[in-house]
């Protein structure tokens, strides 16, 4: 078997930094945040708030995560917003069923924001798109190159983001995707990168969209009561029940003759909050966090670095990078763990 | 009317009106604190003027209680140590041509609130008139942001968060580019969360859940201070930004403020 150096390296010399940094038992965990986001400062505050209620429950995996980071794509404008979020849903969906309208009408519904068939320019969407996606690629990549996983929770648009950061040309190298994982929430897209977790609420309006995730049934649902064939429509006409949840609904209160009820989507069951702290999800969410950052500090997953010569002193040996010859350690190290 | 009355009647009309245009107009606070020394600036309005040969302040009150200096420039500094409207006076030559200009100040007693002293509520004309506004006591927070954040929230120390929270945001008005690149911003904006993060930890305070509605609301209240802020965030776009959430990221030297004394007060 294959000797796996993992773990910390300790530098010898005096130029340290790089095996300073490296620490292959560490997962950087990043927020990319959805659709419709227009400010830095509320996103940021969103996935500290979050993330913060998630290492707090799970204070165990503490040790192993590196660092938190908000993967900010900002709403350029909300109508670029969902004009970008369509032509990414296209980008992965060739002959999309989804036209432009039909695609606002349901993020529209899904963030609460009026959507509608906005004319834009496709090339000054491409720039933002493109612009933001480099950098993100380059902070996972700065991530990877130092050992630690990166693993992105991603909401609503976020999944867009993080998918062509993952798959596309310009995404990060093809030998970083062993180290990267996702955990998508009410995603739009189909598309599911390997071994990573989605999550997106049957009642939650952007699951008209998603084909490939995983649909959960929401035990919290609202109703709204339409006249039925029997029923006496006129000026005096009242509602029998205002929008409620299905427990208040008691016969014949509701009486199908006369009022049907229609289940109701809210934006509210697609907003990020709303999948954190609800308890049908967040234990599912906070389980997939855990065992992506257990999973990248376990054997299962592999070294970065290889032996290259034992010294035969101290121990120590020089080792080399299995995946890219450029990246060079040329300290000698301590191989802390062996498999 | 013969023509002769109606060329005298002409020049007349001539004279009254260009005499009602303004040349020089007074720039300045019209409502400030006592023993508060503001500036006031002559400005030039006319563009048939450059400059001015000579300048001559004075103000007219009942009140002797202020002080006035530079009084022979084109700005002078003005305190008065008691409360009272103070009509402060220019005279501005030209070629012996003299052109005047006149302010009302208004000058109250300060605000105190938990022993802060709050700025006067500047005039909303003048304030929104600039991308910066006003911010007479020099404290980095923009005076009607200032009073809404010591009249919105009760506690002293989260209007002492606040604060700090909101001393950034003049950097993202002034330069929304530079703001998104620049290390200085984002040690402040750690801070401010590692602040918050140990007063959350050590102290079992959690400031409001609405601190972000409420700052974007109050500091990006015009159309272009709301345009410089989307310039910002689209500079911030695509951009990785760490969180402070490990233990060791939550300190209490983040805090720009006195946590023991702030609690004193609320005792």
């Amino acid at each position: 078997m294959r000797t796996l150096i993992t773990l910390l390296f300790i530098a010898l010399f005096s130029s340290q930094l790089l095996a300073e940094n490296i620490d292959e038992c560490k997962t950087d965990i990043y927020f990319a945040n959805g659709v419709g986001a227009v400010s830095h400062e509320a996103s940021f505050r969103q996935g500290r708030t979050q993330l913060k209620a998630y290492v707090k429950a799970n204070s165990n995996v503490k040790i192993y995560i590196g660092k938190y980071d908000l993967a900010f794509n900002t709403g350029h404008r909300v109508a670029i917003d969902f004009f970008e979020a369509w032509l990414q849903y296209t980008d992965e969906n060739i002959g999309a069923e989804f036209g432009w309208k039909a695609f606002t009408v349901a993020i529209g519904r899904a963030t609460g924001i009026g959507g509608g068939a906005i004319k834009l320019s496709e090339e000054i969407v491409r720039t933002y798109e493109a612009n933001d996606i480099n950098k993100q690629v380059k902070a996972y990549e700065d991530s990877i190159k130092i050992g630690h996983g990166v693993l992105v929770l991603a909401h609503s648009q976020g999944n867009f983001f993080t998918n062509k950061a993952y798959n596309s040309d310009g995404g990060i190298a093809p030998w970083m995707r062993d180290y990267f994982k996702t955990v998508g929430l009410a995603s739009p897209s189909d598309v599911k990168i390997p071994h990573s977790s989605y999550l997106t609420y049957d009642n939650d309006p952007i699951s008209v969209l998603n084909g490939a995730g995983e649909i959960v049934r929401n035990p919290m649902r609202y109703y709204v009561w339409l006249p039925g064939p029997n029923a006496i429509v006129d000026s005096t006409s009242t509602i029998p029940c205002a929008p409620i949840t299905i427990a208040d609904c008691t016969t014949p209160m509701c009486n199908a003759e006369e009022w049907y009820s229609e289940d109701s989507s809210l934006s509210d069951f697609h907003a990020f909050d709303y999948y954190m702290q609800t308890s049908a999800t967040q234990t599912d969410i906070y389980k997939s966090l855990t065992e992506w950052i257990e999973f990248h500090n376990s054997i299962y997953t592999a070294s970065q670095w290889e032996t290259d010569q034992e010294l035969n002193k101290e121990y120590k040996i020089t080792v080399k990078h299995i995946f890219d010859s450029s990246v060079v350690m040329s300290e000698e190290v301590y191989p802390l763990r062996s498999v | 009317m013969s023509s002769i009355k109606k060329v005298i009647l002409g020049l007349f009309l001539l004279l009254f009106i260009t005499g009602c245009m303004k040349v020089i107009e007074i720039e300045g606070n019209k409502e400030i604190s006592i023993n508060e020394s503001h500036t006031y600036k002559a400005i030039i309005v006319s563009t048939k003027f450059s400059d001015m040969d000579s300048y001559k302040w004075k103000v007219v009150s009942d009140n002797k209680d202020y002080t006035l200096t530079g009084e022979t420039t084109s700005e002078v500094t003005f305190n008065a140590s008691s409360a009272g409207t103070y009509t402060l006076k220019v005279i501005a030559k030209k070629s012996k041509k003299p052109f005047k200009a006149t302010i009302e100040i208004n000058v109250t007693e300060p605000e105190i609130i938990n022993g802060h002293v709050l700025p006067p509520e500047p005039d909303t004309l003048v304030n929104n008139s600039t991308l910066l506004g006003i911010d007479t006591n020099n404290n980095g927070v923009r005076d009607d942001v200032e009073r809404k954040i010591y009249f919105q929230y009760k506690r002293p120390i989260e209007q002492a968060f606040m604060m700090q929270y909101a001393v950034r945001y003049p950097k993202v008005l002034e330069d929304p580019v530079g703001a998104a690149a620049s290390e200085e911003l984002q040690k402040e904006m750690w801070n401010q969360y590692s602040c918050e993060g140990y007063l959350d930890e050590q102290n079992g305070i959690v400031m409001p859940n609405n601190i972000v509605d409420f700052m974007e609301v109050a500091y990006f209240n015009t159309k272009e201070r709301m345009r410089a802020y989307l310039e910002f965030n689209q500079a911030m776009s695509g951009g990785s930004y760490s969180m402070p959430i490990h233990d060791e990221d939550l300190k209490v030297e983040n805090c720009n403020f006195n946590i023991d004394e702030l609690l004193e007060m609320e005792k």
